[in-house]
């Protein structure tokens, strides 16, 4: 008879995913953004167009280019290289380059978790996708500057969402989501506003996220802190335990608060049918 | 004080050979920290997207590199004054989340100096009349929210701002991003007290409340508590002669005063959901706003009626407009323009509607004292209203010219306050001292209004509520 | 509450307080549906569409608890006609002219279902059947609920001074599946039973008027034209 919370959570969560499809209808959901593949082809309009599209080839990949000129020692691409055109460039790419222009955002990626996931080699649970270096976010090519904060709110949801689709899935169905990404209103709350920009941090501690939260609600406080924006079990860890608690209690209300719904509207819809068709049986008896 | 160095930034120059203008060596302002590599002439010169949570940290990184440093100082008059932000005080501020271009816009600029100090209002709305009056419109927003105490009178923009000097003319510093405790700080009392040299009156004065409305724009607030004394006083006299109005037979009906209500209100909402409701329009229409019953009476008294009514109407017409644009569009052009007293269009019409009040008072009081024409029966509630509104409308005349003294408009502005100027140039040729007074003329100016709208349901003026209603009521009933 | 005759044949069967409350509440509650949904499915077309008519995600917001504060205001101006009515008109709120729910409604339910069945005669309902008082207590407690989840939701850091971080997610649950119960009702079932349904059609006038015929009493509520109906002399036709 009696389920058990797994169980029950489960049924919640699938009740939540539901609905969250619903909402989703086509967003968040693929892997990869679109134009991240790393094609030979570099399509010229848009790297025009884009942030990095006055510089020259050779301003970024010098070795490719000196590789190119007569009597080079080394060559492009190198035939001796055993993972000869087997490299992934996106992540073969030497990135200490962008710092020549990004100074201070490639030192404070370094000071964040995806260096430090980096290092350690681990791999994200969702996607099994190794922690981002540059080009994992930054079309380097393509992308185009000068964005607005919607357009980059927007971005961050598919980009950051490509590989913590948990995330940003709750995300979309949180209010911040709903203004900010959805209805594009540019002083909600995007990706980078919470988890700050390059110096990704994720937030666990009420204490620390208190202080974020108080960038747009000045009253706050490590209570108010803990409201769940990301009503996912996804990554959570053993010292998640308060989050994961909240979460139960907030699976098994909306489990049950759903089959209230269902059973609510449920009978009345029925009810109201079967109502009609009896009176339209007796008008049409009467005439 | 600054360390120059000359960087020749090989490094760069190798890979950017590209950009010839890049290619050379440059100057830099200190050379990058230990190993930290060579910096580049885009380090500082490249904008970022300050619309970025990062473009928000690079701007940051730039200016206060210089701006946290000991050093970081100019020389005034011999005097070194500090540029140095406090990031006790920043850090600690919701501001730290913004760039600083994003408030001191012109500053990256060359000479390196700010001309319009930092924008508040490309993210702030303007305090609507529930905070302050109008004429804080010419005051900067640093003024009162910045930690320093001392400001000044601009003469040439007539914008009251923060002083570079303290009392003693010495420099002082203003960089450290400490806001004022609106709370505790006595941040008023940097321009309301005597002898004071920005042109403000030394009385800190209350904001409008909501029964400035039918002649000023204000807030729907009691404001201050006389204020709120006239509005009860009011509400009580509308009450209790709708409850004197109900002791007769409403509706045909007799009995309780719940009945009367009950019934009376089913004929209201029968009437109002039915064809006769677009009869009710044109009894509103007609009879209430262009007093057609008057007109055939009398052609000279529905001029004078209508001097005094009318202007009143437009008055109010044009304060609820100004209201409803800036509770909409709090930072718009519109709302700003409406709200400034001394902005022309708003000097004319108020001045114009204020003298045919004043006009229609004066007609009304001659007809009544003077010509004695046969109709007229000159009641002692009807000249206690002439009186009143008569004296509002004088005091609010010589308010707004004491005002224009005091504050200093330029003349090419305060010109089209067109009555008020005149008068105050009389005023100023009195060498009274203005300042001083002000305080008392807005108070008696006040006062005379709240006992005019305190008075409005008990005297003869109730009929401006009793009219129209009887006029529909009667309609209703035909 | 009394039920007069207004005009021949016309008895008073909602006051004028009680027809401006339904209005409003009824403006209130379908301006609160579209935009309350509006923002929760900000994704959607449709939404974008009223997002924009309206000034985006703040002007959504901003009206939506406008709605509410009028709404919620509607309420309360109805809790305390109750108390007038009570203390002063010395009126009564419970018995079958009421909207009081008693034993004899539950029977109704099952009686009218038995009906819709063909399983027995149609209940004989008094002033007020068991599906109006059921609207009626619907909205009259789910405003409540409604009300201080609304709450929790407009001024979080306040709530928060107190109560766990977690509530503010389980007063947006609240919130959103009374909505969508309330919605799919209000919205659907409400209409069809109250205008729709053929014994109606094409639409019950009387919360509007406030007025109901002789006719529609006899027809809809036999118990109530049981215990108000004239005087052999003065029945008229």
């Amino acid at each position: 008879m009696a389920l058990s919370t797994k169980h029950r959570c489960r049924a919640a969560g699938i009740i939540l995913a539901l609905l969250a499809a619903l909402v989703l209808a086509g967003g968040a959901g693929a892997s990869v953004p679109p134009g991240m593949e790393s094609s030979w082809y570099l399509d010229l309009g848009r790297y025009q167009a884009g942030a990095h599209g006055k510089l020259a080839c050779a301003e970024c990949h010098a070795k490719q280019e000196l590789a190119l000129k007569p009597g080079s020692k080394t060559a492009h691409p190198d035939t001796k290289d055993p993972k000869y055109l087997m490299t992934p460039a996106l992540r073969g790419y030497d990135y200490a380059q962008c710092q020549r222009c990004h100074k201070s955002a490639y030192a404070r990626y370094h000071l964040g978790k995806h260096a430090e996931a980096l290092k350690k080699g681990t791999k994200t649970k969702q996607t099994g996708s190794l922690s981002p270096v540059c080009g994992d976010c930054h079309q380097v090519h393509y992308d185009p500057a000068r964005l607005d904060r919607v357009e980059l709110g927007r971005r961050q949801t598919l980009v950051c969402g490509a590989c913590h689709p948990a995330q940003a899935a709750t995300y979309l169905t949180d209010y911040h989501g709903q203004a900010g990404d959805k209805l594009g209103w540019d002083k909600a709350a995007f990706c980078s506003d919470c988890h700050g920009a390059h110096e990704v941090k994720s937030l666990k501690s009420p204490e620390l996220t208190a202080g974020v939260c108080w960038r747009c609600h000045p009253g706050s406080n490590p209570r108010f802190a803990a409201y769940v924006v990301h009503p996912t079990l996804v990554d959570l860890t053993k010292e998640d335990a308060a989050k994961r608690r909240s979460l139960y209690l907030i699976y098994t209300v909306s489990a049950i608060l759903g089959v209230l719904a269902v059973c609510v509207v449920g009978f009345f819809y029925g009810h109201t049918f079967l109502w009609m068709l009896r009176e339209i049986q007796h008008k049409l008896r009467k005439h | 004080m600054k360390k120059l160095a000359l960087i020749p930034i090989l490094a760069a120059a190798l890979i950017l050979a590209a950009l010839p203008a890049l290619a050379a060596p440059v100057v830099a302002m200190d050379p990058a920290p230990d190993g930290q590599p060579a910096r580049n002439c885009l380090d500082c010169h490249h904008l970022p997207n300050l619309a970025s949570n990062e473009g928000v940290v690079a701007n940051q990184q730039l200016c206060l590199e210089c701006h946290l440093k000991e050093s970081c100082s100019r020389e005034v008059k011999g005097t070194k004054v500090p540029l140095v932000v406090n990031m006790d005080l920043f850090a600690t501020s919701r501001h730290r989340w913004v760039a600083c271009l994003q408030c001191h816009g012109d500053v990256a600029t060359s000479p390196h100096k700010s001309k319009v100090g930092a924008q508040c209002l490309s993210c702030h709305p303007i305090h609507g009349e529930a905070e302050v009056h109008s004429p804080h419109l010419s005051v900067d927003c640093a003024a009162c929210h910045h930690k320093s105490p001392f400001v000044e009178l601009d003469k040439k923009t007539g914008q009251v701002k923060l002083a570079h000097v303290n009392l003693e003319g010495k420099p002082i510093p203003l960089t450290e991003h400490g806001p004022t405790d609106l709370k505790q700080d006595q941040h008023c009392l940097r321009c309301h007290v005597t002898d004071n040299k920005v042109g403000a009156p030394e009385m800190v004065l209350p904001a409008k409340g909501m029964i400035c409305f039918p002649c000023h724009t204000a807030s729907f607030s009691i404001g201050s508590w006389w204020f709120g004394l006239a509005l009860l006083i009011f509400l009580i006299g509308v009450v209790s002669g709708g409850l004197f109005y109900m002791r007769g037979r409403v509706a045909g009906v007799e009995g309780s005063l719940h009945d009367k209500v009950s019934r009376g209100s089913d004929q209201l909402w029968k009437a109002v959901f039915s064809r006769q409701s677009w009869e009710l329009v044109k009894v509103l229409w007609f009879d209430v706003l262009w007093q057609r019953r008057v007109l055939k009476q009398s052609v000279r008294r529905w001029f004078f009626h209508s001097l005094i009514y009318l202007s009143i109407l437009a008055r109010m017409g044009l304060a609820l407009f100004t209201w409803l644009v800036y509770e909409l569009w709090p930072s718009s052009d519109l709302a700003m323009a409406l709200m400034n007293k001394n902005q022309g269009f708003v000097a004319v019409t108020n001045d114009l509607l204020g003298l045919l009040i004043l006009v229609g008072v004066v007609l009304a009081a001659l007809q009544r004292w003077v010509f004695k024409g046969e109709q007229v029966v000159a009641e002692w509630q009807d000249n206690l209203a002439l009186i009143i509104l008569g004296l509002m409308i004088v005091l609010g005349f010589v308010a707004e010219g004491a005002r224009l003294v005091v504050s200093q408009v330029p003349h090419g502005v305060a010109v089209y306050s067109f009555v008020a100027y005149p008068l105050s140039r009389l005023l100023a040729a009195t060498g009274i001292d203005w300042p001083a007074v002000y305080g008392w003329l807005w108070y008696a100016h006040g006062l005379v209004a709240a006992l005019f709208v305190a008075y409005l349901p008990f005297g003869k003026m109730r009929h401006m509520f009793t009219a129209p209603l009887s006029l529909i009521i009667n309609r209703r009933l035909q | 509450m009394s039920e007069r005759e207004l005009e021949k044949g016309q008895v008073e069967r909602f006051s004028v307080l009680n027809r401006l409350l339904h209005v409003l509440v009824m403006v209130g509650f379908l301006g609160l549906g579209i935009t309350g949904f509006s923002l929760f499915f900000g994704g959607a077309w449709w939404a974008r569409a009223i997002a924009w008519c309206l000034g985006g995600a703040a002007g959504l917001a901003w009206t939506h608890r406008f709605l509410a504060v009028m709404t919620y205001a509607a309420v309360m101006a109805h809790l305390i006609w109750l108390l007038y009515y009570k203390l002063v008109l010395k009126g009564r709120l419970t018995g079958p002219g009421t909207m009081f729910p008693g034993w004899t409604d539950v029977k109704n339910v099952f009686a009218h279902l038995g009906w819709a069945l063909d399983k027995g005669p149609m209940p004989r309902f008094d002033r007020f059947t068991w599906w109006e008082k059921m609207d009626y207590w619907a909205v009259l407690l789910g405003m409540h609920t409604m009300g201080i989840t609304g709450l929790v939701l407009w001024f979080p850091e306040w709530f928060t001074q107190w109560l766990p971080g977690y509530f503010i997610n389980l007063a947006l649950l609240l919130h959103l599946f009374e909505a969508i119960i309330a919605v799919a009702i209000k919205f659907v079932v409400h209409p069809i039973v109250a205008h729709l349904r053929p014994e109606v059609w094409p639409a019950d006038t009387s919360i509007f008027t406030g007025r109901m015929s002789h006719q529609r009493i006899q027809q809809g509520h036999p118990a109530l034209w049981e215990r108000i109906k004239p005087g052999e002399g003065e029945a008229g036709s």
